[in-house]
């Protein structure tokens, strides 16, 4: 049966079905990596601290690429935080 | 009136940001905003830093998307935040914004007398932060925050806290914010007066919180990441209220108003009052040797609109020059399926009814590279680009340029 994108119902339920899955392959991985995790020592984070590893990022980037990433796309999350409102999103 | 409908509505706010604090910490560390725990400068007394960044996006129309509307858009927007250590312990930080939006949807709109102002051709944003360590593993921050153009207005606040865990190994991050918007609507049409009573009157408003838990855990010598989980809930007026949704009916003449001259009528955009949003988030970066690290970054997002998005984001990040020049390159895939109430054709009206591209079945390839150069000890400069494919024909391409000066006004003044 089509609705009216024109898109058949079960195909759109194999997607939902696919993206199930991968959330379930998403949080075993991550289960998998928390459960692996070594100690390390503040002596031994030398290579964490390498330029190339700082995980936080320049905060006026971020406010920029989740004004355009959120009033494009229809999700939010991971960019910054927030979900929804504070802009009228152009 | 506002205020009644307003406090009704609060009940799943209350649920949802109580519900997932860890009991003792609680209520006081509520929030964050993107800016709050990113400055990673000295945290001395009298030391702070200043930021500047002039941001550029512009999407073009193929003709692909939604057939009946011009959505060629661009935007400039300069962004200035200073941040400052008052104390060794206690920081405050502020931000500005101005958008400057110029878009084919306000174009087509400057021959109504209002026009939809609500795509924000003029907007300005203002945040003041404060943050506060606790203890050597325990962070808390919070902020308000204010942005307002002629027809769109909107507070927020929020707060975040923050504890180290495993000798620093790992950090627990609770955040949570809350927005209040109200607007005045101007439809498609330059209708400011809905119920046809006389008076511009046609208003409207919103209320959007959300709670965000991560996680960041040092996995080896070598390797960390992190992990969180959104939730969020909006309620109000969620339409965007210029978008119009085109019922074709070939009996009628063309339509002048539509950018295909489609033969149809055009009607409100009519979406549910109520939006729960869930995404669930992380990334894992990995250094391969001094100076090259590799980044893998997913989000899974899910929404009671129907919407259900994935996305994959491997990046590399090269120092060229040590400590001086480094240079991050990145890909992102993004796939959503589209929202319940969206169509792309409508023969007949329905109650509920889109036909905003944001929320349709679509995938973007995108990808990105960014040039950082320490120039000197205290100031950093950077350029970044963006290019989006998107399968919609929608692309678009932003790019950035942004410098920060790290300051010390230890021993100015009297």
């Amino acid at each position: 049966m089509l609705n009216h994108v024109g898109i058949c119902k079960s195909e759109e339920r194999s997607k939902f079905a696919v993206l199930r899955g991968l959330l379930c392959v998403a949080i075993l991985a991550l289960v998998a990596v928390l459960t692996g995790c070594q100690t390390v020592e503040f002596y031994e984070k030398e290579h964490l601290s390498d330029a190339t590893m700082l995980l936080e990022e320049d905060p006026s980037e971020i406010h920029f690429l989740q004004k355009v990433l959120y009033s494009r796309e229809g999700s939010v999350g991971g960019v910054g935080t927030g979900a929804g409102g504070g802009c009228g999103c152009y | 009136m506002l205020l009644t409908r307003t406090t009704v509505r609060m009940w799943p706010v209350f649920w949802l940001l109580s519900g997932l604090l860890p009991a003792p910490v609680a209520i006081s560390a509520e929030e964050d905003s993107p800016v709050t725990a990113t400055f990673t400068g000295s945290a001395e007394a009298g030391t702070g830093t200043a930021a500047f960044r002039l941001g550029y996006y512009h999407n073009g129309d193929s003709g692909d998307g939604n057939p009946f509307l011009n959505e060629k858009l661009t935007v400039v927007e300069p962004i200035l935040i200073v941040d400052y250590n008052i104390t060794n312990r206690l920081g405050i930080w502020g931000l500005f914004s101005y958008d400057y939006v110029s878009s084919a949807s306000i174009e087509r709109l400057d021959k109504f007398r209002y026009q939809g102002g609500a795509s924000g051709d003029m907007n300005y944003r203002g945040d003041l932060g404060l943050r506060y360590e606790l203890d050597h593993d325990l962070r808390i921050g919070g902020y308000v925050n204010g942005s307002t153009d002629y027809d769109y207005n909107s507070i927020g606040f929020g707060g975040d806290v923050a504890k180290d865990l495993a000798n620093k190994n790992a950090t627990l991050k609770l955040a949570a914010n809350f927005y209040y918007d109200w607007l005045k609507v101007i439809r498609f049409d330059g209708d400011i007066d809905s119920d046809n009573d006389g008076k511009a009157d046609n208003s409207e408003d919103r209320i959007s919180a959300s709670t965000t838990l991560s996680w960041y855990q040092v996995i080896d010598q070598k390797t960390h990441g992190d992990l969180g989980f959104m939730l969020g809930y909006q309620d109000g007026f969620l339409e965007t209220p210029y978008n119009a949704v085109v019922v074709q009916d070939s009996a009628l003449p063309k339509n002048p108003n539509l950018a295909n001259l489609a033969r149809g009528l055009e009607y409100t955009e009519e979406l549910p009052s109520t939006r729960v949003r869930g995404a669930l988030f992380g990334k894992l970066r990995r250094l391969l040797r001094p100076g090259t690290s590799i980044q893998l970054g997913s989000r899974l997002y899910l929404d009671s609109w129907g919407i259900f998005s994935g996305s994959v984001e491997p990046t590399v990040f090269q120092e060229i020059v040590p400590e001086r020049l480094t240079l991050r390159l990145g890909y992102r895939f993004y796939s959503q399926t589209a929202a319940d109430d969206y169509g792309r054709v409508f023969t007949a009206l329905k109650n509920r009814r889109t036909q905003d591209s944001q929320l349709s079945n679509f995938a973007s390839h995108g990808i990105n590279a960014k040039l950082s150069w320490q120039v000197y000890d205290r100031l950093a400069m950077d350029v970044g680009g963006a290019y989006t494919f998107q399968d919609d024909g929608l692309d678009y391409v932003m790019g950035s340029f942004g410098f920060s000066w790290d300051f010390d006004v230890r021993g100015v003044g009297p």
